[in-house]
């Protein structure tokens, strides 16, 4: 670096304006300071994209006749063939508000393609949504016998309309969501002869524009045309299906899934969780930087000013050195007491320590209650130590106090399944993910609620050919049959401080007001 | 006559200047509405500084102010290579924005405060500058920094719990008259640093009499105590670590200045010589001092956990793991990453940083996607895109250390020159923890005070 900043200084004599102009630029980034900043910021850039699991793309369609469209495509990586969704959004939605419901199905393993359209112009639709396909059919990591269509609200109609007027370009599923499509005027009724994709229709339970029974009525029509219909009915859910959207659209995705590709569905299912678990630890990134460092600082060493005389120290510096020793020996005692033993195995010893020097004087009695358990052989200090300190702060935090006896049991105890080698380290991510939500409710019904909800959007239900378990394996996998939900749903619920269990039927109950209930259960379970 | 002229121009100025930055300091207090007249006239200021029509209008001129700063005014006979000159950087960070503004179909109360506080802080910039064709501008300066230190002191007085929205474990955090006790923290630790820079000044005057100079002393030694008060209370984690930082470079330059071996150095103003001469002047106990402070935190982290004292136990806060506050921005730090990854060219643009982060890029474990507004650099770098964020990078490194040395500075000049780039500093780390930029209080402040020490350093005295 500073041979080139040579070298451009004897080029300057040729162009000298130029030239020094280029030298003092250089000059000015090659600085430490500048240098080093750069270099992490690119490291932390390359780190954040490479822990990213989706890959979006915005482009512009021009559309013959009509003005251009914005689009939006979510990837999940790594970059392969997908099956694809495309998504057309309600009346005022726009392409930067879909992003959560494209991302629901890309976590699936979709490539999900927000399309915008002109909302006043009815007429212009066809032409735009056909550009859109079009463009589709040009891209390689497009599987075109796999192609789902997703409408919602106004976008619904636009599309049973396009799928009507155009038979041959029909996908291999439509999912209709909400809109007028079961009014008796609408296009959808009755079909066309040329009818030939499945259909799932999708309502709020509570849709005020429409009633239930209007849409039971019309999917008996249509199964009566032999037209393949699917209804699910959202329980509780209002016409924009809020608070339960989430959920909803994974398992949309979920269900495309299962119809478009088979039996083996799930086999290969890599979760995003999974992908950011093995994505490499910033630290990699951080690499140049460091070396930057270490290089400057080995050159800054070398051509440090030697002192050719070493003057005697006088007895202040002499002091002054001891007592840095003193501090530092002492400083390093108390962090290595604090640090390593939650890194031994749970023994007499470790456990000693943590009585005397770890655990907090209000939270003994938990350490005592749980340490006495014999579940911890072979397990590591810490795995103790952080249900003790979590559920002791989590307590602290929340709006319910459980009795002692019941806290410790349901709470406290990582115990769920009581089955030999159960792992225990679940508290933390489900605490982190689960206890922001719930913060603000006052009761135990009410945090249920919320953590059903958002599992049943972390977790899809299926029926993989070997089922995950263990409660860190779930939330790694984010993929489980019926009993493991159960058992990852008790988690939860302990997780945030709801005494909770599994009844002997295996479903999971929790304890509320004076007694033990049934846990409610998921919006979308499995479709 | 003759002198009198311009000396009475000069002070309505001047006046002009203090009072329009007054009310755009406390235009967005939250008091302000409560009040008569002076919360009517801090409305009128608020329509016209966020009235939509009037985007262009301010855009154009502070591009004009920065041109002109860029290539129209001369610094002392310094010549300096246009990518040297930190103007140069600022007007293509601004021509980025404005492009970006071109596409931006919602325009925000974000877009026309940048622009606004950036056009103050140029106006005060060109004002100094015309005001050093007369003579002294350090007066100026003064009156400007004074202002400032003295309105932040009152501010510390506007306490009334019932309109603070923020508690910590049951105790209100201290807010001032603003709703945002991280912006109040910030703008007195701002306060707490240009306070000493200031009275480091008066103490180094030899035309002030000891007993004034006594008076001074005490006047100031009580002012910092309020604002200091007002900076604890605010319990503001990223204030206490930026005003840390920006009393550090204070010290550090301040001392540097009395040692003689490197008179020549420190009269360059230089960030980065200052703190080398901080540590070659410290070089021999640097190591020693180094451990023992650190040995010290350790032992008093270690030891202190079961506080009762709600700053300590904030503080302590820093390495909880359990706590979502730093963690969260730490995500929507990662968040803001990819989004700059993904559109590194010019950004997301305007107003959209929030919705694309809420839709696109906010992991499953956050549900509010505020925190990516925490971080002003990851939001320049998300809005303008990467360019136009090295540019600003370039442009404050290049006003904060990389000023060529003038060697007709008075030592006064240097000392207030140094006290608005410390202020300007704690500004700078607070900004990273808690934001400010897109904010009229602090983005204002910050401005003034980076334009008033670049035109310290650089106006021939």
């Amino acid at each position: 670096m500073f041979d080139q900043q040579n070298r451009l200084a004897n080029a300057c004599r040729v162009r000298p304006d130029i030239c020094q102009v280029l030298v003092a630029f250089l000059r000015t980034i090659t600085e430490f300071i500048p240098l080093l900043a750069l270099l992490l910021f690119l490291g932390a850039l390359l780190w954040a994209r490479r822990q990213d699991p989706f890959s979006r793309q915005w482009f512009t369609l021009k559309v013959t006749g009509h003005k251009s469209i914005p689009c939006v495509i979510v990837l999940s990586k790594p970059i392969r063939r997908y099956p694809v969704v495309v998504y057309i959004h309600r009346s005022g939605g726009i392409g930067l508000t879909d992003g959560k419901d494209l991302r629901q199905m890309a976590e699936i393993g979709f490539a999900t393609v927000s399309v915008e359209y002109d909302q006043t112009n009815e007429t212009a639709f066809a032409a735009e949504f056909t550009a859109a396909l079009q463009y589709l059919s040009r891209q390689s990591w497009v599987n075109t016998n796999a192609i789902a269509w997703v409408g919602e609200g106004l976008g619904s109609d636009r599309l049973m309309t396009f799928a009507r007027h155009h038979p041959e370009q029909q996908p291999q599923l439509l999912v209709l969501v909400g809109g007028n499509v079961s009014t008796p005027s609408s296009n959808l009724y009755p079909p066309t002869l040329q009818w030939k994709c499945p259909l799932l229709l999708v309502r709020g339970g509570q849709d005020e524009s429409l009633q239930v029974k209007d849409v039971q009525r019309l999917t008996a029509v249509l199964k009566s045309d032999n037209v393949p219909v699917t209804l699910k009915i959202i329980a509780g859910a209002p016409h924009d299906l809020a608070p339960e959207r989430g959920a909803v659209f994974r398992g949309i995705g979920e269900y495309c899934l299962t119809r478009m590709a088979g039996a083996n569905t799930w086999t290969n299912y890599h979760s995003i969780a999974r992908w950011q678990a093995e994505a490499p630890p910033f630290w990699l990134f951080c690499l140049p930087a460091v070396a930057w460092a270490l290089g400057h600082g080995v050159w800054r060493w070398r051509r440090r000013v030697v002192v050719p005389e070493k003057t005697p120290m006088r007895w202040y510096e002499i002091g002054l050195r001891w007592l840095a020793v003193i501090m530092a020996a002492w400083a390093l005692t108390e962090t290595c007491l604090h640090l390593i033993p939650p890194h031994l195995a749970v023994s007499d010893n470790t456990l000693t320590i943590a009585r005397r020097i770890i655990i907090q004087p209000k939270q003994r009695a938990d350490f005592e209650t749980l340490a006495a358990q014999p579940i911890w052989a072979e397990q590591k200090l810490y795995a103790l130590l952080e249900h003790v300190e979590l559920a002791g702060y989590n307590r602290e935090l929340i709006n319910w106090q459980p009795d002692d006896p019941i806290y410790r049991d349901f709470v406290l105890s990582p115990v769920i399944t009581g089955k030999a080698g159960e792992d225990f380290a679940w508290r933390r991510p489900l605490w982190e993910e689960f206890y922001p939500r719930i913060r603000h409710e006052s009761s135990p019904e009410d945090a249920a609620a919320i953590v059903v909800r958002h599992l049943r959007e972390r977790v899809t239900i299926a029926g993989p050919p070997h089922p995950a378990r263990e409660v860190p394996a779930i939330w790694l996998q984010q993929l489980t049959d019926e009993t493991g939900f159960e058992i990852i749903y008790v988690a939860a619920l302990r997780s945030v401080g709801v005494p909770a269990r599994l009844s002997a039927a295996g479903q999971a109950e929790f304890y509320a007001g004076g007694q033990w209930q049934p846990a409610p259960r998921p919006a979308v379970s499995r479709w | 006559m003759s002198r009198l002229r311009p000396m009475i121009f000069r002070i309505s100025i001047t006046l002009v200047f203090v009072a329009s930055c007054f009310i755009v300091f406390y235009a967005d207090a939250i008091l302000i509405p409560y009040n008569g007249l002076i919360g009517s006239l801090a409305r009128c200021v608020l329509d016209v500084i966020w009235q939509n029509s009037s985007e262009w209008l301010v855009v154009t001129a502070t591009i004009s102010y920065v041109i002109f700063m860029c290539f129209g005014a001369k610094n002392d006979g310094v010549s300096e290579p246009p990518l040297i000159n930190p103007y140069l950087w600022l007007l293509a960070c601004l021509i980025l924005a404005a492009y970006n503004l071109l596409f931006t179909s919602l325009i925000s109360i974000q877009t026309l405060t940048f622009f606004w506080c950036l056009f103050i802080g140029m106006a005060i910039s060109l004002q100094i500058k015309a005001d050093g064709e007369y003579g002294d501008s350090t007066i100026m300066s003064l009156a400007f920094v004074l202002l400032l230190i003295i309105s932040l002191t009152i501010s510390t007085f506007y306490q009334i719990p019932k309109w603070h929205l923020f508690k910590y474990r049951g105790v209100f955090r201290w807010s001032g008259p603003w709703d945002n006790p991280n912006l109040f923290g910030l703008l007195m630790g701002t306060g707490v640093v240009i306070a000493i820079g200031v009275l480091f000044f008066f103490m180094s005057n030899k035309l002030i009499r000891p007993v004034f100079k006594g008076l001074i002393i005490c006047l100031f030694l009580i002012l910092i105590m309020l604002m200091w008060r007002g900076l604890l209370y605010s319990l503001s984690r990223g204030a206490w670590v930026a005003t840390g930082i920006g009393t550090f470079y204070l010290l550090a330059a301040s001392d540097a200045k009395n040692s003689p071996e490197t008179e020549l150095l420190i009269s360059s103003g230089a960030f980065s010589n200052h703190l080398r001469r901080i540590i070659r002047a410290h070089r021999k106990y640097m190591l020693m001092e180094v451990i023992m402070i650190l040995c010290v935190g350790i032992i008093i982290y270690w030891n202190m956990q079961q506080t009762h004292w709600h700053p300590a136990k904030r503080a302590m806060s820093l390495t909880n793991w359990n706590d979502f506050s730093w963690r969260n921005r730490l995500l929507a730090c990662e968040g803001a990453l990819q989004i700059m990854a993904e559109r590194p060219c010019l950004g997301v643009g305007w107003n959209q940083t929030e919705l694309i982060y809420d839709n696109f890029y906010m992991p499953g474990k956050i549900f509010e996607c505020a925190a990516i507004t925490m971080n002003d650099y990851f939001i320049l770098g998300t809005i303008f895109g990467l360019p136009a964020l090295f540019c600003f990078g370039f442009y404050i490194y290049g006003s904060m250390g990389n000023t060529p040395p003038k060697k007709s500075q008075s030592p006064e000049a240097h000392r207030l020159s140094i006290a608005c780039r410390a202020g300007v500093i704690v500004l700078l780390v607070g900004f990273w923890f808690d934001g400010g930029l897109f904010k009229l209080e602090t983005a204002s402040t910050f401005w003034i005070l980076l334009e008033l020490g670049n035109a310290e350093t650089r106006q021939n005295v």
